[in-house]
């Protein structure tokens, strides 16, 4: 585990066999990704537990993801902060390639919240609206404009 | 005479426009940009034009400012605290999506006015990005929120009064135009923060008394609008 400051922390794990790079709290102007950077081949983030980034901590993220141009980048499980990231600045993706996406529905009927993990390949037919699993009205709508929400697909 | 229509830029923009739209009427000179299906007409735009020329304060609807709670931030740390107080006042109810939205905007709001709303009298920034810097006695920083059912007004004062209008317009055109450039390589600017600010926002209006006082306020909707290019851009300078 590499601690970089008391809200920020890059957690290395081994996946199937994969090295993957957790990024847990608060990504801003004293954040550091060197530790990524010593790894050699792929590079895995996972930013299911990035809790907030800044403006200085997209600019450290976009001018580190440049470092690591050359090589293969993955992006998987990002939350919506995330997401909105990647589609306001599309530098902040970079080269990689986005593997996994959380959704998030909210629901109009008891206002239940949920995030739905959505893979690449459903990118372009996410649902629009699913089942509550709370209330069970069948009108949890997507939190978000659908047509903006996957903008970063079509800006690669 | 043709020659100085000509170089004459509008102040007012109004009609339907996207964000990247607004931007570049921004860029164009356009301190006041109004989004809606009502042109002319939009109650906003007729405000804005009678408030245009004065000198002294005027309130659009979304502005809550007599309504808002305020609290004083000291220093650099102190607006992990004011962030932190006013998300968990929002609420267990209130979705993480939209926390996640006004914790970004109050954030980049309350750093703007820290690091560069507050410099030197020659205009240089006074505190690098990376100091964690507390304000002097004649220096303050007020922030006022308020939490509305249909969404989230922030409010944001500094004794600076240093953000400049070409300073914004130059940072929207960088920031819309996606390119590379968009992110410039030197240190933290201004730019970037505003420009997800009025990204996420609804409402962004800026107050500026040069070398007195800035007041940046915006609204932030709650919940997905039926018309998301309904918007307004506002900045003022007063003497």
């Amino acid at each position: 585990m590499n601690i970089t400051n008391d809200r920020f922390k890059i957690v290395r794990a081994e996946h199937e066999g994969r090295i993957v790079f957790y990024l847990q709290g608060d990504i801003d102007e004293d954040a550091v990704f060197d530790q990524i950077a010593q790894e050699s081949g792929e590079v895995i983030i996972n930013w299911k537990g990035v809790t907030s980034i800044n403006s200085c901590g997209v600019r450290n993220w976009v001018n580190f993801i440049k470092t690591v141009a050359d090589r293969t980048i993955y992006y998987i499980e990002c939350p919506p902060l995330v997401v909105k990231q990647m589609n306001m600045i599309p530098s902040f993706l970079g080269t990689a390639t986005v593997y996994s996406v959380y959704v998030p529905y909210v629901c109009d009927n008891c206002d239940a919240e949920k995030l739905v993990l959505v893979t690449a390949e459903k990118f372009g037919s996410v649902e629009e609206t699913i089942q509550c699993d709370q209330c069970q009205s069948p009108e949890m709508e997507l939190d978000g404009h659908p047509k903006h929400y996957f903008t970063f697909g079509r800006a690669k | 005479m043709l020659g100085a229509l000509k170089k004459k830029r509008p102040l007012t923009a109004y009609g339907l426009f996207s964000k990247p739209e607004a931007a570049e009427k921004i860029f164009g000179g356009a301190r006041h940009v109004h989004s809606s299906n009502l042109g002319a007409h939009d109650p906003l735009v007729q405000l804005t034009e009678s408030g245009n020329g004065l000198g002294g304060e005027f309130r659009f609807p979304w502005e809550l400012a007599a309504e808002a709670r305020y609290v004083d931030v000291q220093s650099a740390e102190d607006r992990h605290r004011v962030l932190k107080d006013f998300l968990h006042g929002l609420g267990s109810e209130v979705h993480r999506t939209f926390k996640d939205v006004v914790g970004t905007v109050l954030e980049e709001l309350i750093s703007n006015a820290i690091y560069h709303g507050l410099r030197l009298e020659n205009g240089e920034r006074k505190f690098a990005r990376l100091q964690k810097p507390r304000l002097q006695p004649s220096e303050y920083i007020k922030v006022g929120t308020v939490a509305a059912p249909d969404g989230v007004y922030l409010r944001v004062e500094d004794s600076g009064g240093r953000l400049g209008f070409d300073e914004i317009r130059e940072a929207f055109h960088r920031c819309y135009q996606q390119g590379v450039d968009q992110i410039q390589q030197k240190e933290c600017g201004a730019g970037l923060g505003l420009y997800m600010s009025f990204e996420q926002a609804r409402h962004l209006r800026i107050d500026v008394w040069p070398g007195k006082k800035t007041v940046v306020s915006c609204w932030i909707n709650r919940k997905r609008v039926p018309n998301e290019d309904n918007f307004s851009f506002n900045y003022f300078e007063r003497t």
